[in-house]
């Protein structure tokens, strides 16, 4: 008897052990940890907030997803892996049920709820709230009225059926609602602290919150300052103690900072400085993509691009292996389509003239040009508008000098201050613009936003109600593959109407120093929880 | 060294000869004025210096023949060489830098005189005039001047760029706009001195009017500081026009300023030094020499001893 | 004198509305606003913004709520920093563009004047020129050079023990005196040049005219002539000078506060105008507009101090 006890004692330490292990940081055997575990990490730009209801930048994600954490979380690989949530089934198209884990709690002890989440999720809803990112929770059912004020918060399709059981109802088929999970806007908040103090809570020191980390101290512009949160339901496999943010906006300053010691772990490197940064650091460069697409917005319906064969023709003469690996030489991928590579639930798009020499495309695409009425005494001509920033000017010199060499077409630049670029274009003022898209959660959907007819952010006025119709049709099926393929199928065709020109995919490159352990290359999500790092012994 | 005691003191200071000997009194002011400047070695040199920087900017590019907007694939970021061609090295974009340091020079040159002159002509008038009539004149002129130093200058960039477009003229105007406060305060200061004085007193008994005052007998004894100030300023206004690019609201490519290019120069410096250190070079060049020749201009203009 | 300042005091008011009054029009006229970003925001959602910050009532209304806020001494709250109040973030910006604006003022004072008057009494002789050279470096070489040679000369090439450089190349931590150095450094440097070319030149003109003859016709020791006779009346213009660059040093130092990361005003008024922060550049407009009409007060008042015939 006894022996068997002891015996399965055993056996389920083991599967508790390996079933930890699989969702902390990952540290091999034979790694000596550092003794001191601290880290100091750079952050673009100083965070808009801390309250996932107004969470909305990147800066701001990757910090809240310290202090919080949602129903999944996404691990050092960029998967997707449980969180506060156990497990979870899809138990019809547009219903998932969530199972909590019993012992998830906020940094002050109390017990984390199904109901956190309910109130969480109908407060970044609330008009009364005034969030800015909402796209999230808009999956929800009811969700889009809420916002619009035409239903009470208590009519979201949410519901927790007991205190570790949440329901979710989406308001489509949404195959990738584990995704959105794991984002900020969807965590957890803590209803007992945040009814008493209303908007002020996030005031509180130490802002409690149920992530690896707790908030210590906060000064604007200078650092954010957490520490390892003991009560977290992982703690024992959260490796730093100490994890300072420092924003700083200027590269140079952030490259300089990082060679005097004063951080181990940037953003990005300057723009330009790829190949120099890359000689001088060695292996402290890590290499690796965003799910991020660079491309050039056209106005379909201004006469200059009205016709498809202007659009395909602008897009095939530029050569985009020459813009990448001469010009920006930063790891960016060509990109012919919108989605970008590492996208789920889609392939990108690859014309069939991408394998042509450019000699043939030039012929090709000047025929085109022909064929829509321009010639040498009649040339294309139109204002390529962009705002100001090294990288955007860079591409669009680039870009004009093509079309002004090969095709004859006169591009005129301007360069505008940012928000003068988004009102103008959003006005449809503007004919071509230098535009960017950054998934919100790594699947395919997020992409179609740009696309769908009369969508908010299609720029394009693009309108292709076949494709809009095959989004429809894959998003009801349950297979991942059979999903996958139909979504292909219809960004294919919305692109082989060129309503835009994508360009290439942004690359995420930053420096980290040799001894921080935990950084993936293959995390294209760029999701990166400072509980999945360590430093190692230097 | 003891000239005798000139008419050009306290007494109908600049409208008549300036000091010297008695033979050059024959030569008008102005004449005088070049003269003294002439002596000055360093000024001279400066001055030709200056002169030959415009002309290299001015003429060069024609003389060079190359286009400065033309991007050669194959040259991208080289380092300066002799035989190429490419004194100066190419940009990333492949770009002769040499050829937009001039074209480049153009532009701040231009808006460096321009806004400078423009500010300056503002500046000194409005500060004289504040400074001499005095009283509510003054309250409100220099409260007019507060409340512009108060306001954000990007703000009012932002919205002249955009509502009225992007020209050229446009920028230098934005640029004077805010430049002549300075130098309006400079000049009410010295103003404030000078109209206690025994010359200013002689006028008004003769009944010269107010206006004629300020133009004929204050300003003149300005102009000492005014050029120097001046001469302070000219870099401040090339560097405005820098950061105004910088933010998307001056020059539009692909024209270029000196600004725009050691702006970019200075975040690659570590990685490609030719970027910075030849516009850099003809800025420093150019300013340095206004800076001589500024001074030179103040001791010709009065000439007093020490 | 005291009548003076009473009265000036009184204009204060007038132009701090007028001030703020322009600003806000301004502002408001400028395309883009606090919500426009690269994803547009749902209808809904924005209608929603527009209700919480009462963008939906009419401007005048807005104003007067502005204005009665500011009466109270809120500032009101930030449209892009949500967890922050516009006081708040004034009040931990203040201290940094003091620490290093305010402090740098005093020291390029001090070296400008030294400097200019050197250059003055030995006139055209080789340190004159020296002296100006010198002198002349913070005006020709722009500040987003010189800052980066500083902290590559003192942070990257000087390195202690740890490999850690001898100064921090940026960032403001807790306000140590390390963070400190190379931006006062900086400031200083670039203030001098203009303190120093004013001061030669004023200090020329003052050195060359009847009453300076006089005192060495006295047989007044030359130190005591420049330092004791010619020195008050040739400060003059640089006293003009001293509050604007007061104020610039430490509202509108952008480009030291981006090269060396400090969490100052310039930044933040910046980053406001950018963002259509309307309530943070506002805030920060009134904090300036205090201080250039204080400073300037305190000028004309040192008017009258350094030329006994300046009267008010």
């Amino acid at each position: 008897m006894k022996a068997t006890h002891w015996f399965a004692t055993a056996l389920f330490a083991l599967v508790l052990a390996a079933s930890h292990a699989a969702h902390a940081a990952l540290i091999a055997p034979d790694v000596k940890l550092a003794p001191v575990q601290t880290l100091t990490r750079q952050l673009p730009a100083e965070i808009e907030s801390l309250d996932p209801a107004h969470i909305e930048s990147w800066a701001a994600n990757t910090v809240g997803l310290d202090l919080f954490e949602g129903l999944t979380r996404i691990d050092a690989s960029g998967a997707v892996v449980p969180g506060v949530a156990q497990s979870w089934t899809r138990i019809s198209p547009d219903t998932w049920r969530f199972t909590l884990r019993p012992d998830a709690s906020w940094s002050d002890g109390v017990r984390v709820t199904a109901d956190d989440f309910v109130y969480a999720w109908r407060r970044v809803l609330d008009p009364q709230t005034g969030s800015k990112y909402t796209v999230l929770a808009e999956f929800v059912k009811n969700a889009k009225a809420v916002v619009a004020g035409k239903a009470k918060p208590a009519a979201l399709g949410v519901r927790a059926l007991d205190p570790l059981t949440l329901e979710v109802r989406t308001e489509t088929p949404a195959a990738f609602f584990p995704e959105l999970a794991a984002m900020s806007s969807m965590a957890p908040v803590p209803r007992h602290i945040v009814e008493r103090a209303r908007d002020g809570w996030t005031k509180r020191r130490p802002l409690v919150g149920n992530g690896a980390y707790v908030l210590d101290d906060w000064q604007p512009n200078n650092r954010l300052v957490l520490s390892k949160n003991e009560r977290y339901w992982n703690a024992h496999a959260v490796a730093l103690a100490k994890v300072t943010y420092v924003p700083i906006e200027d590269d140079g300053t952030a490259l300089r900072m990082y060679e005097a010691g004063q951080f181990d772990y940037t953003y990005r490197i300057p723009s330009g400085l790829y190949p120099r940064v890359s000689k001088q650091f060695g292996p402290e460069l890590r290499a690796g993509m965003q799910i991020a697409t660079y491309y050039y917005s056209l106005d379909n319906r201004d006469p200059a691009f009205k016709d498809k064969r202007v659009r395909q023709a602008l897009s095939m003469a530029l050569d985009r292996d020459l813009l990448t690996k001469r010009l920006l030489q930063a790891g960016e991928a060509p990109l012919y389509g919108l989605i970008a590579n590492g996208t789920k639930s889609a392939s990108p798009f690859v014309p069939d003239w991408v394998s042509w020499p450019m000699e043939r495309r030039i012929a090709y695409a000047r025929a085109l040009l022909r064929d829509a009425g321009y010639s040498d005494a009649k040339p294309l001509a139109f204002t390529l508008t962009y705002n100001t920033n090294d990288l955007h000017k860079k591409v669009a010199l680039f870009a004009a000098s093509e079309w002004r060499t090969k095709l004859g077409v006169q591009a005129k630049l301007e360069n505008v201050e940012f928000k003068v670029l988004l009102q103008a274009r959003h006005e449809g003022k503007v004919q071509a613009s230098r535009d960017g898209w950054f998934v919100d959660y790594n699947d395919a959907m997020s992409y179609f936003d740009v696309l769908r007819c009369g969508s908010i952010q299609n720029d394009q006025r693009y309108c292709n109600p076949k494709v809009d119709a095959l989004v429809e049709q894959a998003n009801l099926l349950l297979e991942p593959d059979r999903r996958a393929a139909l979504l292909t199928q219809a960004h294919a065709l919305a692109m082989q109407d060129y309503p835009m020109i994508p360009l290439f995919q942004y690359s995420a490159d930053r420096l980290v120093k040799s001894y921080v352990g935990g950084y993936s290359a293959t995390n294209y999500v760029d999701q990166r929880a400072s509980q999945d790092l360590y430093v190692i012994a230097h | 060294m003891a000239a005798p005691p000139s008419s050009s003191s306290e007494l109908f200071d600049a409208s008549d000869s300036g000091g010297g000997n008695a033979y050059d009194g024959a030569l008008s002011r102005r004449a005088k004025v070049a003269l003294r400047f002439m002596r000055n070695r360093t000024a001279v040199v400066s001055l030709a210096v200056l002169v030959t920087v415009v002309l290299v900017c001015f003429a060069g590019p024609f003389v060079l023949g190359q286009d400065p907007a033309r991007n050669d694939w194959t040259a991208l970021a080289l380092p300066p060489t002799l035989e190429g061609g490419h004194w100066f090295g190419t940009d990333e974009l492949g770009r002769d830098l040499f050829v937009r340091t001039l074209v480049g020079g153009r532009v701040s040159l231009e808006v460096g005189l321009l806004g400078t002159i423009a500010a300056c002509l503002i500046g000194v008038a409005y500060g004289a005039c504040a400074g001499y009539f005095g009283g509510r004149v003054d309250a409100v002129m220099m409260r007019i001047v507060d409340l512009m130093y108060a306001v954000p200058y990007m703000l009012i960039a932002i919205l002249v760029m955009t509502f009225f477009g992007r020209e050229f003229y446009l920028v230098i105007l934005t640029i004077s706009a805010f430049s002549w406060l300075d130098m309006a305060r400079v000049a009410r200061g010295q103003t404030l001195s000078l109209r206690t004085r025994e010359f200013v007193d002689a006028a008004r008994a003769i009944g010269v009017p107010g206006r004629a005052i300020v133009f004929r007998h204050i300003v003149p004894n300005l102009l000492g500081i005014a050029v120097v100030y001046a001469t302070v300023m000219a870099p401040g206004v090339v560097l405005t026009e820098s950061v105004l690019s910088f933010l998307g609201l001056g020059v539009q490519e692909p024209m270029t300023s000196w600004g725009v290019l050691i702006e970019d120069g200075a975040q690659k410096l570590e990685a490609m030094p030719w970027l910075l250190l030849g516009p850099a070079a003809m800025l420093c060049t150019t300013l340095y020499c206004v800076g001589f020749v500024g001074d030179g201009l103040r001791d010709a203009l009065d000439p007093k001893e020490p | 004198m005291l009548a003076y300042t009473l009265r000036r005091t009184l204009w204060a008011l007038p132009t701090m509305l007028g001030v703020i009054t322009v600003c806000y029009l301004m502002l408001h006229a400028t395309p883009g606003g606090p919500f426009d970003s690269e994803k547009q925001l749902s209808a809904a959602a924005l209608a929603n913004l527009d209700a919480k910050y009462h963008f939906t009532e009419p401007l005048w209304r807005q104003y007067l709520l502005y204005l009665g806020a500011l009466l109270r001494g809120d500032l009101g709250a930030s449209y892009r920093y949500v967890d922050w109040s516009v006081n708040e973030l004034v009040a931990k910006a203040l201290p940094v563009s003091l620490g290093i604006g305010g402090a740098s003022i005093p020291i390029a004072l001090v070296l400008g004047i030294a400097l200019g008057v050197a250059a003055a009494v030995r006139r055209d002789r080789p340190i004159d020129r020296f002296v100006m050279l010198l002198g002349n470096t913070g005006n020709v070489v722009p500040p987003f050079v010189l800052g980066p040679v500083l902290v590559w000369v003192f942070a990257i090439v000087l390195k202690t023990q740890e490999g850690q450089g001898w100064l921090p190349a940026g960032g403001w931590g807790d306000g140590a005196w390390t963070h400190r150095v190379l931006p006062i450094t900086l400031l200083v440097v670039i203030n001098v040049s203009t303190i120093a070319r004013v001061m030669r030149a004023s200090m020329i003109e003052v050195l060359s005219s009847n009453f300076i003859r006089t005192a060495r016709a006295k047989g007044l020791p030359p130190r005591i002539v420049v330092w004791r006779h010619a020195l008050r009346p040739a400060l003059m213009p640089v006293v003009s000078l001293l509050g604007a660059i007061s104020i610039s040093s430490i509202t509108s130092a952008v480009v030291t506060e981006s090269v060396f990361a400090l969490p100052g005003l310039g930044q933040l008024v910046v980053n406001g105008a950018i963002n259509r922060d309307y309530t943070l550049v506002l805030g920060i407009v009134v904090l300036t507009t205090v201080a250039a009409v204080l400073f300037n007060l305190l000028v004309d008042l040192a008017y009258a101090l350094l030329d006994p015939r300046i009267r008010y």
